[in-house]
């Protein structure tokens, strides 16, 4: 029935100590006897019994000091520790239970009480046990998960690296450890000098939370090198999420594509609270979140369209996840939309904004409980020179590769619809290794010799529409008409490489179905032809020239001859 | 009733029982730590030391309510009541009693060992 425990039993009546030590052993127990309490608390050390019975007047040591140091020996262990005695005054009892007893036992000693009490004991030591047992398990358990969640945190750090949110026009509030509440922050540059921006919040928390970032954050950076626009990024994450993460989980997101050169901003938004938009001059875009979170739709029903603004220089973007709105005060208030709203009417000073937000929001949650990150992110449009681009780190191995050849690729009007061509093309240019350095500039040249193939070649549109913020919408307008209508045309790529003393050269010749424009007839005045070509082909043609050492026209002006001269790296 | 009963025979067999065979120990290490008690309580009041008189008396009153010898366990919790009140005249009184009735205790433990 009892499971046996070792009793140290100390009296200095010989009679006494003979008698309980019987009754001890008559019930399974070991038995250790002292006559004296220093004697009990030397043996104490050595033996560390289960439990202790002491008498309380004894010589050398008397019984409340030994009691005071065993307990001292103890520690943590639970040691109960009974005193025989036959004391009656309140007084004394009280300084039992001071020096740290449980429980008296009085004479003359009866066995079925003191079986009682000790059957008592053992339970309540049972219990200290499993409990200093599972605090022990919690702790480990718990230092066990802080280091699962630095592990996951460094290697969550190399795939969704901060990327370039440390650029001049950015702001950006995230804790360190906000992907294990869910959000996502990510920026990058793309090959043509523009940005993508993500901003994501997962539902749930912990690592179930972090570990659709990785995909995503991998597909993030991976596509926006690759030259990929933002839709077939959103796209390809939203498939890869859907069919990775379980139902019930996904990521309300907003995705931004900038172009400082084209002053343009494209902005999705699925899921998120409003994001503002405010202009130089103080007006304020509210923009709604038109789109289901990412990783809800089959990709058949994933709507990837954006929403385009044209933008002036000093224009702020703000993108946030609801940490802001749902954070919470010391009366469990939300922090709201209308709050955010405030700081934005009342703003005075453009450059204070962010500030003021964060401040304001910290102050209101200064003694409420923290439950969600607050992750925001504001962008301001900028001069394209005052954003530059870290040299491309790409890994460079030995010279070699491709070096004379030619290729040509033909896009038919099935193709032109809806496929983009220029991250296949640039994949096909970077097998040249001389040529990765220079992957930024290639892909603004094939960008732009693309959009004026497809756009005023193919669709035949007029680039004056571009020069004022209703037209550009006009402008997209008819060219998804255009391209929706498309049912004939082509635009034909084709490549030629050889290579140099110093490098090598690269030919684009691209050539669109369209009619062409008179270029020949100002061949011999330069004025002119730029003006004529600024007329047909917008800045486009411009920048080609300052990008390339040679650009000229053939046929009815329906080919383009773009030359790309490179020098290998000393 | 108080007069005639030195022993309460029923602990007396219960430690019988728990003791086996070191029943006859016991009664023992019982008669002659008694006789220390009483040696002490005599000391204590030639020198009118409460404080020992106190501490001799709860010990035997313990061992000897333990052992079933109730009448002496009355007696030394008397005088244990005394030293406390400070009263060693009405003590004096009552410890040469205690020793009369040790005698009586010890007769008839004798009887039970042999």
């Amino acid at each position: 029935m009892m499971e046996p425990i070792t009793v140290l039993v100390a009296d200095d009546n010989d009679s006494d100590r003979l008698i309980l030590c019987s009754i001890l052993k008559k019930q399974g127990h070991e038995v250790i006897q002292a006559a004296n309490g220093q004697e009990a608390v030397d043996l104490f050390s050595e033996h560390r019994p289960n439990l202790v019975l002491l008498d309380a007047l004894m010589p050398e040591l008397d019984g409340f000091e030994a009691a005071r140091l065993i307990k001292a020996l103890a520690g943590e262990d639970l040691i109960p520790i009974m005193f025989l005695t036959s004391l009656k005054d309140a007084t004394s009892l009280a300084k039992c239970l001071d020096a740290g007893g449980d429980d008296f036992l009085s004479k003359p000693y009866n066995r079925v009480i003191l079986g009682a009490k000790i059957h008592a004991f053992q339970r309540m030591r049972q219990m200290h046990q499993t409990l200093q047992k599972q605090r022990d398990q919690i702790a480990r358990n718990n230092t066990y998960l802080l280091q699962e969640q630095r592990v996951a945190k460094a290697v969550f750090d190399n795939v969704a690296h901060s990327g370039c949110l440390d650029a001049p026009n950015i702001k950006h509030l995230l804790s360190p450890l906000a992907v294990f509440n869910g959000d996502v922050l990510l920026a990058a540059y793309k090959p043509s000098g523009g940005m993508h921006i993500l901003l994501g919040d997962f539902t749930g928390h912990g690592l179930p939370a972090a570990i659709g970032a990785m995909p995503l954050a991998e597909i993030f950076y991976g596509m926006t090198a690759k030259g990929f626009g933002m839709t077939d990024i959103l796209r390809e994450i939203n498939m890869r999420l859907k069919s990775i993460l379980p139902i019930g989980v996904f990521c309300c997101a907003g995705m931004v594509e900038i172009s400082y050169r084209k002053r343009t901003l494209s902005v999705w938004l699925g899921g998120l609270p409003d994001c503002y938009l405010i202009r130089k001059d103080g007006l304020i875009d509210v923009l709604k979140s038109n789109h289901l979170p990412i990783g809800v739709l089959k990709s058949k029903d994933f709507d990837a369209s954006t929403i385009d603004f044209q933008l002036e220089l000093g224009d702020r973007f703000y993108l946030w996840s609801d940490g802001i709105h749902e954070a919470r005060n010391e009366h469990n208030k939300m922090y709201g939309e209308e709050r955010l709203m405030d700081i934005f009417v009342t703003n005075q000073d453009r450059d204070l904004l962010f500030s003021s937000i964060k401040n304001d929001v910290a102050e209101y949650i200064r003694f409420g409980a923290r439950d969600d990150d607050i992750t925001m992110l504001e962008l301001t449009m900028v001069a394209s020179e005052s954003v530059q681009a870290d040299k491309f780190t790409l890994e460079m191995g030995a010279i070699t590769g491709p070096t004379d050849w030619s290729m040509t690729y033909s896009l038919g009007p099935g193709t032109l619809k809806d496929f983009n061509p220029l991250p296949l093309l640039l994949h096909l240019l970077m097998e040249v290794p001389g040529l990765r350095p220079h992957s930024g500039t290639l892909y603004t040249v094939l960008a732009e010799l693309y959009s004026n193939a497809l756009e005023h070649g193919v669709i035949g549109l007029c680039s004056d529409l571009k020069t004022n913020p209703s037209g550009f919408r006009e402008y997209y307008q008819l060219r998804k008409a255009g391209l929706d209508d498309l049912t004939e045309g082509y635009v034909k790529f084709r490549f030629e490489h050889t290579s140099t003393e110093e490098g090598g050269l690269l030919r684009f010749f691209v050539e669109d179905s369209g009619a062409g424009f008179e270029y020949k007839n100002e061949e011999h005045s330069e004025l002119n032809q730029e003006f004529h070509e600024e007329n047909l082909h917008g800045r486009g043609i411009q920048l080609l020239k300052t990008l390339c050492s040679d650009v000229r026209f053939h046929g009815v002006g329906n080919e383009v001859e773009a030359t790309f001269e490179w020098q290998r790296e000393a | 009733m108080e007069s005639t009963q030195h022993i309460d025979e029923a602990v007396l067999s219960e430690l019988e029982e728990i003791m086996e065979d070191e029943f006859g120990v016991l009664l023992e290490t019982y008669l002659t730590d008694a006789v220390v008690r009483l040696d002490s309580l005599d000391a204590a009041m030639d020198s009118s030391d409460v404080d020992l008189l106190r501490e001799s008396a709860h010990s035997l009153k313990g061992s000897s309510s333990n052992i079933g010898a109730v009448q002496l366990s009355g007696l030394c919790a008397s005088i244990e009541n005394l030293a406390r009140e400070n009263q060693l005249t009405e003590a004096a009184t009552v410890v040469p009693g205690a020793r009369v009735e040790y005698q009586k205790v010890r007769q008839l433990l004798e009887q039970r060992i042999n």
